[in-house]
């Protein structure tokens, strides 16, 4: 859901570039408390991953694509402001580099990629796991659910701003994103299961999550 | 919590993985449009996006310049941004976090999180 330049409004595009400047501002600043140096190549290997996962675009319904997000998955295992930051640095790449996302558009993409379906999914991924048992299992039941909620939120949110840009009215543009992006998330659901399920078999210590959820037997 | 593999080991798998899945794999990826654009090619707006307003950028559509195979394009250009991708949030963790931290120091205290991410 990389928005291209010119579906935005430039009012919406200032507000969301405002906002995650503001969000890139506090997270910078924090992970000098909340970034070990041993976490340092995996924030490296996060956003290669995520880069690397968000090109493969698999096949939903009615010749449309999806691909994989990657934002929950980051901020389980590195944190929600260091994943938002991984969220950032690849959204700049793609914008830059890859001409994906328009440049003007950014704000708006890391809106919706960075804040609502990394922040937002971790928000969500915190409140299921602690009305969950504290179970190794139970871990991945809120995983795939937030997972595929960021992408659902996300697209809501995306629709949103189209709807206030006047580039499509909110009663055709939001039933369509949201179904779609609920076809997508199921993708996200499962890769971002099996990574963190990956993760946890191998080295359980390094996920974020499992530190701040300490009871979780690993 | 048991550490079954090294870190060094899971993060040689990782990156091995991304570029595996960026040059080997992303060549056969769908090319059907995502969601948004399958949105607005249906919804009459895709055409807004047409106009790029930044235009030098050097992987555009995911193909590497000067490079005829289509295929072979997309893998070196997926290749690039996953090495480019791997640099900058490496650089600028290494940056950013805390100055003269030893990572070793903070396993004990870290069960008792006081982190607010």
């Amino acid at each position: 859901m990389h928005i291209p330049d010119g579906f935005v409004s430039g009012e919406i595009n200032t507000v969301t570039y405002a906002v995650s400047a503001i969000t890139v501002g506090i997270a910078a600043s924090r992970a000098k408390k909340n970034l070990e140096e041993k976490s340092v190549p995996l924030v490296g290997i996060t956003a290669a991953f995520v880069f690397a996962a968000q090109m493969l675009n698999f096949p939903v319904a009615g010749g449309t694509s999806g691909h994989f997000l990657g934002a929950l998955l980051a901020a389980i295992l590195l944190g929600p402001l260091n994943g938002f930051l991984v969220m950032a640095v690849v959204l700049v790449i793609q914008s830059i580099l890859f001409a994906d996302g328009g440049i003007t558009a950014l704000g708006s993409n890391i809106f919706n990629m960075g804040i609502v379906a990394g922040l937002g999914g971790f928000m969500i991924f915190k409140v299921l796991s602690i009305l969950l048992p504290k179970k190794r299992l139970y871990f991945l039941v809120p995983v795939s659910l937030a997972s595929w909620l960021s992408v659902v939120v996300a697209s809501a949110f995306c629709s949103l701003e189209l709807a206030l840009s006047g580039t499509s009215p909110f009663s055709i543009v939001f039933p369509a994103m949201v179904g779609v992006h609920s076809l997508i998330g199921i993708g996200e659901a499962i890769i971002t299961t099996t990574v963190l399920s990956v993760v946890m078999a191998s080295r359980p210590d390094l996920i974020y999550s499992g530190k701040l959820l300490p009871e979780i037997q690993m | 919590m048991k550490a079954i593999v090294r870190v060094k080991t899971l993060i040689i798998a990782g990156l091995v993985l991304s570029v595996f899945l960026a040059f080997f794999i992303s060549p056969f990826a769908s090319k059907s449009p995502d969601g948004l654009e399958k949105v607005a090619e249906r919804q009459n707006f895709l055409s807004l996006g047409d106009k790029l307003v930044w235009r030098h950028s050097l992987l555009a559509e995911y193909l590497f310049p000067g490079i005829k195979n289509e295929r072979l394009a997309t893998g070196l250009a997926g290749l690039t941004g996953t090495i480019v991708a791997f640099a900058l949030a490496y650089m600028i963790a290494a940056l950013l976090r805390r100055p003269g931290g030893r990572g070793g120091e903070r396993r004990q205290d870290s069960n008792t999180s006081h982190r607010s991410g």
